[in-house]
């Protein structure tokens, strides 16, 4: 099981790097242009001006960012963000199961004396350390640029909070995206849908910000669970995280059934 | 399957070998009936089954990130082994792929290259059972000989063999028993001897004058007459035709055992059970 591990983040390393790399330098980025705006006056500033939908997006549209802490917290949200760590794990769930059927690898990597779902569970567990990798290139690349700046008043731990709220967000998607890769033959196709799925959700979060007939569909958008403004004003949500972490936990569980009992034909 | 024979698997296209062998090795499950290796059930106690089996699949695909050495590496280390297998050393030298080979990214191998790597990772364990599917497409007459020679050694220290194959020729040379799939169903069973038993064989006879009228050729059946020469299907015993054939000029007389090939034809063409013709 450990082989399976540690090969499952071997076979990932450079694209891991690459996107840590990237996360990082945005971080770093991120914290300057804190400055740049002329301090959290001149954000306040900017954000009056922004219309609804932009404030949407951030989820700052009641209520504003009031420190330096506030401010990275809630680009933390920036869609970059979001497609890197979405992306990361959709392409790991649907490399776990669905393309190695697709590409007949499975063949001799399963005809070994090792139960289907334990290697699931070695991939699943990769997957996990490597959303971790990412979220600590974003943290140490936040750390940098403030230690750059000089930046004061920066609460590294508020923001280590907010990006346990995007650990837990990540994971809820690569449960769902592991899932349909256990059901799959086609990694291609796995992708396609969760991606398109997260992509709707991520809409339908929107769609319930601004438009409040369409309130509800917040609810059922995992998106909706990922608020780092209020994450820095609050506190870790308890509720959102147990809705993050309880969706990813039941397609976790849902895939390893699954890929146990399926047939494996491509 | 009796413990150490090696045993072939024949049939058609879309048959069903391949369902049978991915049964077989838990890939899917059996929709009717049950399957048994080694006496366990075949999908509910497949960990143990992996454990005794080596496997070669029809299809030889190997990530493309691997070398061959991390490949082999990382299937042994899924086996439990710390090291290399007790057979991967001799397996590499015999199948003649040298560490230069080995270091380099599977994706740049040749389709021979792969089924060799896929064949030592089937192998390198020594297991009880070796389950093979199309072991000697992509590989040279060379290796296919090399391949049957392991096959025989292995044969002689227990190891069973289970495999399928389109290479009847390679069939009839290593296996002692066949059977034979239709359709789902196995129409036929037992050593290629016992098939070929009750079926006509072919006689080519070369008179030296063409004869004119009925001929008489002891029971057997004429296939076809071409002016001297004459093609018979002969059932059963031969000599009747023999002393038939002595009363005409015969200037040369080939009588061939019946290939695999015939054999096979004859039960696929027929209505299940074959025609014998």
């Amino acid at each position: 099981m450990r082989s399976v591990f540690w090969q499952s983040l071997r076979s990932y390393r450079t694209s891991l790097g690459v996107v840590s790399a990237a996360l990082f330098g945005i971080s770093v980025v991120l914290v300057l242009t804190f400055e740049a705006f002329g301090g959290i006056e001149g954000f306040e500033e900017l954000l009056k001006f922004l219309p609804e939908s932009m404030r949407a997006m951030l989820k700052a549209q009641g209520g504003f960012a009031t420190d330096a802490t506030g401010y990275i917290g809630m680009q933390y949200r920036h869609p970059f963000y979001l497609l890197s760590t979405s992306g990361f794990v959709i392409a790991m769930s649907a490399g776990a199961v669905a393309r190695e059927i697709e590409r007949s690898t499975a063949l001799m990597l399963l005809a070994v004396p090792l139960a289907r779902w334990r290697y699931l569970a070695a991939k699943i567990a990769s997957m996990v350390v490597a959303v971790v990798v990412l979220l600590v290139a974003v943290w140490a690349g936040t750390g940098a640029g403030v230690a750059v700046t000089g930046l004061a008043g920066v609460d590294m731990l508020m923001l280590l909070r907010v990006l346990v709220n995007l650990l837990a967000l990540a994971l809820a998607i690569g449960g769902i995206a592991t899932l349909l890769s256990s059901l799959s033959s086609d990694g291609g196709h796995v992708v396609s849908v969760a991606a398109g799925t997260a992509a709707a959700m991520f809409f339908g979060d929107f769609l319930a910000t601004i438009w409040s007939p369409a309130e509800l569909l917040g609810y059922v958008s995992l998106y909706h669970y990922f608020d780092p403004l209020g994450v820095t004003q609050s506190g870790l949500p308890v509720r959102d995280l147990a809705v993050l972490l309880g969706v990813a936990a039941v397609g976790f569980g849902a895939a390893l059934v699954a890929f146990q009992r399926r047939d494996l034909a491509a | 399957m009796e413990r150490g024979e090696v045993f072939g698997f024949l049939g058609p296209n879309g048959a069903g070998k391949t369902t049978t062998i991915r049964i077989l090795t838990a890939f899917i499950r059996a929709q009717a009936g049950e399957a048994q290796v080694l006496g366990l059930d075949a999908w509910r106690d497949a960990v143990e089954i992996k454990r005794r089996t080596g496997f070669l699949p029809d299809v030889v695909s190997i990530g493309s990130g691997f070398t061959g050495a991390a490949f082999l590496d990382y299937i042994a280390r899924l086996r439990g082994f710390s090291g290399p297998p007790p057979r991967q050393r001799e397996l590499l030298d015999r199948l003649e792929l040298p560490r230069s080979a080995l270091a380099r990214l599977v994706k740049g191998y040749s389709t021979g290259m792969a089924k060799k790597l896929a064949l030592v990772q089937a192998m390198q364990h020594d297991p009880e059972l070796l389950i093979m599917d199309e072991p000697t497409e992509a590989l040279d007459p060379l290796m296919r000989q090399v391949l049957f020679g392991l096959l025989r050694e292995g044969r002689a220290r227990g190891v069973t063999v289970f495999m399928s194959s389109h290479n009847l020729s390679d069939v009839e040379e290593i296996c002692e028993r066949v059977a034979l799939i239709r359709g789902g169903r196995i129409v036929k069973t037992g050593s290629v001897e016992a098939l070929r038993e009750g079926r006509a064989r072919t006689m080519v006879v070369e008179l030296r004058e063409p004869l004119d009228g009925d001929i008489d050729v002891g029971g057997a059946k004429v296939v076809s007459r071409d002016g001297k020469t004459l093609r018979l299907a002969v059932s059963g015993d031969v000599n009747g035709v023999l002393r038939a054939l002595a009363h005409y000029d015969v200037a040369d007389l080939v009588y061939e055992r019946l290939s695999l090939d015939e054999l096979f034809l004859g039960y696929y063409t027929g209505d299940g059970e074959g025609s014998g013709a």
